[in-house]
């Protein structure tokens, strides 16, 4: 078979179709929501999203044809995708219909369809919730960027992910994958109250997977270990976030302090219980799989109890304002700029805001919309707080419906002074979770489990042996109550949780988290039966 | 060209609900005509997806996502066999696709040339066209039933729902879902594959309005007039009732009896276990005169048979591989595990080819059932035979932990009992288990008969990217020294 170089230097956005400009998506919106209302639903919303997306990436199994450049072989994609969601409202029921022909004729009869379908399941509704009131949002907004990426040509992409690619190889064990997906959004929202906003994203998805393998571990058949680069979460950005020699410098000495980690002689992990430390990424990522879907109201309210499942805080009366947690433990929501989900407006039209969901320990809040936050009434009324959405609803596609999802979350930093190593120098006998890519839980997040592949041992505060085939069980309340000491702003670090929402739509969860330091961790051996 | 979509509500004919083969091989053929010069190297794929899937919830709140979604996947140029510009798109309209496929071929630098592939393949190589010559099973998967029964049966079924378990004194939260699907896949070397298949699946939880107890019941079948919604309302409120009380229970190896729910997720979750290279199944070993796979080698008990019928009357599946550089070729009917003993593997076609075997897909789809000649035993007759051990309704969130020895872990989930002396003897707190289904599969007592079970509208993955899930069928089991790891507190 032969193969052809992916070398254009044409502007990546040549790839693409002309985007249908966003006059011809306003016509659109506004039909479907008169077509709606026409039809007798109570309220209509709609989204149209018209998406181009752009990965390029430098790893096992790309593109040969640039070989002769860095040695090993980009690869690419491209998606186009143009579609819709339609909302209607009666009583209580909402109907949802989505589609991809983007037509006069077919948006409307998606609207119509939504209305009906709603009008006749209405009657089974025996408690309507109401939505609660917001400003009827109007106008345009466009994330700030420098420089676009689309604007840049795949060859320039390439190379400048080839040069990570070599800054990698110039340390003695290390490898890196880079890929970056760059998405470009045009979103339109109008709805039956007479919003209409129109919404141009540019968000970015870099993953620079570092790989370390020292010539031990080839000889033991123990297989390499990845860690991802804190400074690279996904971010709402141009191609700036790129650029610079800082990022070549930072992705050299992550692969040294990899490797200099692998080098650590191994034991097999002993079942007790011990003094832990979490450095950000490990809590961020704790954090994201067992709290962030935690405070999801939907789920707290049991309306997901069918499929994902509930919350341990539930219900919201009863849990809003307890101390559950260490009082060390302060967590908000902040879609502003740069966090990949930056809006001016949220899937409803709601200015999103920043927000404490939890507070020295106690739940405060939860993610809402303008449909479910009327169940939170009597605590804001309580707490002099008015009773409106905050702007987390979200439709990560315009056809999956806004739910009001967890998305950019941040865990407050400790006093200056806590350092890594000073969370470490404190610990007799304990360990050291580093890089925790993935924790399972039970579906009311009560509790969980994880398998970490970068676990260390510490004695007297020093670190010195890696952990292998270690398990930690845990429950969710009790780990997150013995949280004893939160690291200052130099531990900081980006965790993140992903999970198909509907067949290839994934949401993901970032939380920007310090280290931290645990009473007490749970370990028991992986292997069974061997 | 404009293939005219949606054709939902009125359609009129259900047959002509989603994308024909005709109207498929329309969007090919425009695709394959923009190109200068020969065939694309990796097949062409399109999509389309009818979706119908309602959610109640607590009587209160109630749900619906209708629509349907086109995705043509197609790769620009001839690239090597693992590289390539892979486009994808939503839209069916010919201006739209011209445009994509002119900015791919511009893509091509002016003037480079092809770098000749140092292993090009021999389209005269015996092994290819073998494998070209490979038929497909023929399938039915397509009920007219469930296609018409898409955007009318809720108005009845969920009314049901919310008023029996209402009537409990319950807060049901429920979902009836329905799909109707279709796939072309076209290949360069020849091979055209086609597809049509519909599905439905209704799942009911019925919690305690204090949520300190839960139930759930599932139906799922490709063919609606199969579907009992009553059984699965039954079964919810049922156990929900019997879980009001339940009781911490010391977690350890105990005896469990596994009702099918519990094990499809254990089997489910088996499907990668057969396709990867380090499984209990392929040490992986490459020294000589040493085995890499357990071919050949009983594996589990000898009561247990495992197949993948593309045909399977309970829930069958497209008989060939659906995605990637391997999309369009055949897959068999497959008996993977005969009486315990592994008999195939899954080998994706270069693996195939290189190791003479027959490609076939990892079997997402599969039936698990007591070999010929065994005696059955129902869930009631397990638990009368059981002297101490833990009933498992189901389980939920399970993982894989480590594929080497198979070994996956998840929770117990809407019904656990404590079984002593032949009895339900209480309701009990979930546990987390820490187990293979190997291992498992070796310490079975009783295996009963096979049914297929409903997953619920959650937690697709990349390999399966539908819903309904692709069809489990799978039959309760009782096992002993099932290794409970830790108590969950979770409801």
């Amino acid at each position: 078979m032969a193969s052809i170089p992916l070398r254009s230097r044409q502007p990546a956005a040549a790839f693409f179709p002309d985007l249908l400009a966003p006059d011809i998506l306003h016509s659109l919106a506004l039909a479907a929501v008169d077509a709606a209302r026409s039809a007798g639903a109570e309220y209509a919303d709609v989204r149209i999203g018209d998406l181009r997306v752009l990965r390029l990436g430098i790893g096992e199994g790309g593109l040969v044809g640039i070989q002769d450049l860095i040695g090993d072989a980009p690869s690419g994609s491209i998606a186009y995708e143009l579609s819709y969601g339609i909302r209607a409202r009666v009583g209580g029921a909402w109907a949802s219909v989505f589609g991809n022909t983007c037509t006069l004729d077919a948006i409307t009869a998606s609207a119509r369809e939504a209305a009906a379908t709603v009008r006749s399941l209405a009657p089974v509704i025996k408690q309507p919730w109401t939505m609660v009131p917001a400003p009827v949002a109007k106008g345009e907004w466009t994330t700030p960027i420098q420089i676009d990426p689309f604007a840049a040509s795949p060859d320039e992409h390439v190379n400048l992910l080839g040069a990570f690619y070599n800054a990698a190889c110039r340390t003695p064990d290390g490898d890196v994958w880079p890929n970056v997906t760059w998405t470009g959004e045009t979103r339109v929202f109008a709805s039956s109250e007479g919003a209409l906003t129109t919404q141009h994203f540019t968000r970015a998805s870099p993953t620079l997977s570092l790989t370390a393998k020292t010539p031990l571990m080839v000889a033991r058949d123990i297989r390499a270990v990845t860690g991802r680069l804190p400074q690279l979460a996904p971010t709402s950005a141009g191609l700036e976030i790129l650029l610079g020699p800082a990022l070549q410098e930072t992705i050299k000495a992550a692969i040294v302090e990899l490797t200099a980690l692998l080098r650590l002689p191994t034991t097999t992990a002993q079942v007790g219980r011990y003094e832990a430390v979490f450095d950000g990424a490990s809590l961020g990522t704790l954090a994201a799989y067992t709290l962030a879907p935690a405070v999801e109201l939907r789920r707290a309210l049991g309306y997901d109890a069918d499929g994902d499942g509930t919350s341990f805080l539930s219900p919201p009366q009863d849990v809003l304002g307890q101390p559950l947690f260490s009082p060390q433990l302060t967590m908000t929501a902040d879609r502003s700029m740069p966090h990949y989900n930056a809006a001016q407006w949220d899937d409803e039209g709601v200015s999103p805001q920043t927000f404490p969901l939890i507070k020295n320990g106690a739940v405060v809040d939860y993610f809402t919309t303008r449909a479910t936050a009327g169940a939170l009434a009597s605590w804001y009324q309580k707490t002099g707080q008015s009773v409106v959405s905050r702007g987390s609803a979200m439709a990560i596609r315009p056809r999956t419906a806004p739910t009001g999802r967890a998305s950019e979350l941040t865990i407050a930093s400790g006093a200056p002074g806590m350092t890594m190593d000073s969370l470490v120098r404190h610990v007799k006998n304990g360990l050291l979770v580093r890089s925790m890519e993935y924790i399972t839980t039970d579906p009311q997040l009560n509790g969980g489990a994880f398998f970490p592949d970068m676990l260390f041992e510490i004695k007297n505060g020093v670190v010195t042996r890696r952990v292998l085939k270690a398990a930690v069980q845990f429950g969710t309340k009790h780990l997150w109550k013995n949280m004893t000491t939160v690291g200052d702003a130099s531990t900081l670090d980006h965790g993140f949780s992903s999970r198909y929402i509907s067949p290839e739509v994934i949401a993901t969860v970032s939380v920007r988290a310090p280290a931290a330091q645990f009473a007490q961790l749970d370990v028991i051996q992986r292997q069974v039966n061997e | 060209m404009k293939i005219e979509l949606p054709r939902r509500q009125g359609a009129g004919d259900p047959r002509t609900l989603v994308l024909s083969q005709e109207e498929g091989e329309r969007i090919a053929k425009l695709i394959m005509s923009l190109r200068p010069q020969g065939p694309f190297s990796w097949p062409m794929s399109i999509v389309h997806t009818v979706q119908s899937v309602t959610g109640v919830s607590q009587g209160a709140v109630i749900d619906t996502t209708d629509g349907d979604t086109m995705d043509i996947e197609f790769w620009g140029g001839d690239f090597g066999h693992y590289s390539g510009l892979r486009l994808t798109t939503n839209q069916s309209d010919e201006a739209m696709l011209r445009r994509i496929v002119d900015q791919v071929l511009a893509m091509r630098a002016p003037g480079t040339k092809a770098i000749p592939d140092p292993e090009p393949v021999d389209p005269d190589d015996p092994i290819l066209t073998t494998l070209n010559r490979r038929s497909f099973v023929p399938v039915s998967l397509w009920h007219d039933t469930t296609a018409d029964a898409m955007y009318t049966a809720r108005n009845t079924v969920i009314p049901e729902i919310v008023n029996q378990v209402s009537a409990a004194g319950l807060l049901g939260t429920a979902t009836v879902g329905f799909s109707a699907r279709s796939q072309l896949v076209i290949h360069p070397i020849g091979r055209l594959a086609y597809s049509k298949e519909t599905d439905c699946e209704v799942t009911v939880t019925a919690r305690t309005p204090d949520n300190g107890a839960s139930g759930w019941g599932g139906q799922a079948h490709r063919d609606w007039s199969r579907i009992r919604p009553e059984l699965a309302i039954a079964q919810a409120v049922d156990l929900a009732n019997r879980s009001r009380t339940r009781f911490g229970l010391e977690p350890g190896r105990r005896t469990a009896i596994l009702g099918p729910a519990a094990v499809a997720q254990l089997v489910r979750a088996m499907a990668a276990l057969f396709g990867s290279y380090q499984s209990p199944f392929n040490t992986g070993d490459r020294r000589p005169n040493r085995p890499s796979t357990k071919l050949g080698q009983r594996v589990v008990d000898p009561r247990v048979t495992m197949i993948s019928e593309p045909n399977d009357p309970d829930g069958g599946f497209p008989p060939f591989f659906e995605r990637g550089g391997d999309a369009g070729f055949p897959t068999p009917a497959t008996t993977w595990i005969d009486r315990g003993v592994l008999k195939n593997l899954a080998y994706g076609v270069s693996m195939a080819m290189q190791n003479g075997k027959i490609p076939r897909v990892e079997p997402y789809s599969i039936r698990m059932q007591p070999a010929p000649g065994t005696k059955t035993a129902t869930v009631d007759e397990m638990i009368a035979s059981c002297k101490e051990g833990v009933y498992v309704h189901r389980f939920s969130n399970v993982e894989m932990v480590d594929y080497k020895s198979g070994v996956m872990t998840g929770v117990t989930r809407d019904g656990c009992f404590f079984v002593k002396n032949g009895k339900i003897e209480k309701a009990i707190k979930n546990f987390r288990f820490l187990d293979s289904p190997i291992f498992a599969l070796n310490k079975m007592e009783l295996i009963g008969t096979s049914e297929r079970v409903a997953f619920g509208y959650r937690n697709y993955g990349r390999f399966e990217p539908r819903f309904p899930r692709l069809p489990v069928i799978v039959p309760p089991i009782m096992v002993h020294d099932f290794n409970f790891s830790a108590l969950a507190d979770a409801v």
